[in-house]
């Protein structure tokens, strides 16, 4: 679908990390912070790589940004509640980092809050598990770190 | 095309040459989430509970300091003083916060600080550190009395909702602006405006978009609130003792200036002793006022009233009335015969008030629909109502009646609106029992309330006995 998407010239060339090369209009493109100051520097021949993208993820954000209704909120929230209602919490945490990296215009806020609702109430155990955080603490550093914040343990979920 | 045209986008610490290039990506595919832009990984930690983002310092030692980018605070002291009593948690408590408020060159948004005895002392740094975050939402409750130094809480180009909840003194120039501010809600605070120019000319808040202002027992000498765009106004002021030692018994404790003309919901409740309030211009046409009127000595009532009706007629206006007097007000002679006309009222709801007062009140509201009376009245004796001519409301508007809390007392009343309500649709009296053996008793009365001739023959009348055992 992106590939045909803009037969203008002006389109922006997008390399994911697996290799795929999408065409956006510049106003999609725009849409993503961090690679705007490249687009204004770039023309046809340009490619951006994006080393931390597939070719999933930026299906899916193209498909957010040319989806997403102009106006009315609730026409909004009913269409981002359809976009994430799919994705496995896999698939979201791919997507979280793709949008988080592309600093995507509205997308982080989606992507933020779904992800915080898979990790509300889990234990760190499950939290390091599901971001896939490397401990680099020592057992003794960690139990002093959690003896320092004691209060915020009260009350969580057995995994 | 060669990988050297291509741009490179990526996080900021992956190098570009191909021998590390393997290694870094084998980590980043491990733990990539450790590695977004910490801006992004503080709105992540942002839509968790403040004590969930504090948790995730424990994942690892990347993660250390990643939730103080949280730009949504909540914090309760007393959460973590339930785990643990000890002056270690309290400076814990501080350092948390601290914590959030040193971050450099990063923005709040919202902060909801609820504090003990504990840690109000250290409102005074933290709330100007709050307000170079640029917060939008602050809403501070403290347990304990502070005096707050002068700050610019009430001069903030940022903030949008503010609600302080903190038995403060504070001192505030003469003239505030809030230019974005659309909530105020202030409680037990004390304006001290001595040795400036407020005492004179009294404090000025300038508030171009507020739409709810809600004050609850704050002290200010003279205020005049600029909000031309203010929907609700809620002012709650009780008498103190002793009083602040800058306030001087010449002059009023509390005089409230609204400008506005969008008013539609007034509530006030307390004591009118000290209290003006003024609405300039006056209350629109279709506003609902809800007042709660008390007096504490006996001695005040006559005065008391005086301020009552200066109210009244500041809400002549209005749609909708409710009215509750407590404790003497109520008996103050001819209180409301000089009040004035309510010419759009069209529901007035009462509580406790005197067969006087609620015929004077009757007769200045021609186009009545519906009457509620809570707990009515007290001693209502025939001869009144015979000698009473039926007010005009009672003959050709009024529709609805309902009397909350009857007693037998009131059957003269119900009697009255029966027998003289000359469009009469529905009345519905109800009345708790505490005992069960008084039940009968009100039976009769209930049956000799239907024996009653309706002057609007096709009036539903309902009458409901509940008990409390």
């Amino acid at each position: 679908m992106a590939e045909k998407a803009s037969p203008s010239s002006n389109s922006i060339s997008l390399k994911t990390v697996d290799g795929k090369i999408f065409k956006v209009s510049p106003a999609i493109a725009n849409q993503m912070l961090t690679i705007q100051p490249l687009i204004k520097d770039s023309d046809s021949s340009t490619i951006i790589s994006l080393p931390d993208v597939a070719a999933f993820h930026l299906t899916k954000i193209i498909e957010y940004l040319e989806g997403k209704p102009a106006a009315a909120p609730s026409a909004v929230d009913a269409f981002e509640a359809q976009f994430v209602k799919d994705l496995s919490p896999e698939e979201l945490k791919g997507l979280l980092i793709a949008v988080g990296y592309l600093k995507v215009n509205g997308l982080v806020d989606l992507m933020a809050n779904t992800v915080a609702k898979l990790i509300e109430n889990k234990s760190v155990e499950y939290v390091r598990k599901f971001f896939g955080v490397v401990n680099d603490f020592t057992p003794a550093e960690e139990a002093k770190c959690r003896q320092e914040h004691a209060w915020a343990f009260d009350g969580v979920d057995e995994d | 095309m060669s990988q050297d045209d291509a741009v490179v986008v990526g996080p900021s610490d992956v190098p570009e040459n191909d021998s590390s290039e393997n290694q870094i990506i084998v980590d980043s595919d491990l733990d990539k989430i450790s590695y977004l832009p910490i801006e992004v990984l503080g709105h992540i930690l942002s839509f968790l509970v403040t004590k969930e983002a504090i948790r995730t310092s424990v994942l690892s030692k990347r993660w250390i300091d990643n939730w103080t980018f949280i730009d949504n605070i909540v914090l309760d002291d007393t959460l973590l003083y339930s785990v643990n009593r000890s002056n270690t948690v309290y400076r814990h408590f501080g350092n948390l916060v601290n914590r959030v408020l040193r971050r450099t060159n990063s923005s709040i948004r919202s902060c909801s600080l609820n504090l003990s005895a504990h840690n109000t002392h250290h409102l005074n740094s933290w709330i100007p550190a709050i307000l170079e975050k640029r917060v939008q939402n602050l809403c501070i409750r403290a347990a304990s009395y502070i005096v707050l130094s002068p700050c610019f809480l009430f001069d903030c180009n940022s903030l949008v909702e503010l609600m302080l909840d903190i038995d403060c003194t504070v001192k505030v120039p003469a003239s505030n602006c809030l230019p974005k501010l659309q909530i105020l809600r202030l409680y037990r605070i004390t304006f001290d405006c001595s040795s400036s120019s407020a005492e004179v000319r009294g404090l000025v808040l300038c508030l171009p978009v507020l739409k709810v202002f809600d004050s609850r027992q704050c002290i200010w000498h003279y205020v005049t609130i600029e909000a031309p765009l203010l929907e609700s106004f809620h002012l709650e002021f009780y008498n103190y003792w002793p009083l602040p030692y800058y306030v001087t018994h010449n002059c009023s404790l509390v005089i409230v200036k609204v400008c506005s003309s969008r008013v539609a919901k007034f509530f006030y409740r307390g004591h009118l002793m000290e209290g003006f309030i003024i609405f300039d211009p006056p209350l629109v046409h279709n506003a609902s006022a809800d007042l709660l009127l008390e007096t504490c000595r006996e001695e005040d009532v006559q005065h008391a009233a005086n301020h009552a009706r200066a109210l009244l007629a500041q809400i002549q206006e209005v749609e909708c009335l409710k009215l509750a007097f407590r404790q003497h007000l109520v008996y103050a002679k001819d209180f409301l015969a000089n009040a004035p006309v309510f010419r759009r009222l069209t529901s007035l709801q009462l509580d406790k008030v005197t067969v006087e007062a609620l015929f004077d009140l009757l007769n200045k509201s021609p186009n009545l629909n519906t009457l509620v009376l809570n707990d009515a009245t007290t001693a209502i004796d025939q001869d009144l109502f015979a000698s009473q001519m039926a007010p005009p409301c009672l003959l050709f508007s009024l529709k609805v009646v309902l009397i909350r809390e009857f007693e037998p007392v009131h059957l003269h009343l119900a009697k009255f609106v029966i027998e003289k309500a000359g469009v009469l649709e529905h009345m519905a009296i109800s009345t708790v029992m505490l005992w069960r053996r008084l039940v009968p008793a009100m039976q009769n009365i209930k049956d000799e309330l239907f024996s009653f001739s309706k002057y609007s023959t096709n009036a539903l009348i309902e009458f409901s006995i509940n008990t409390n055992d």
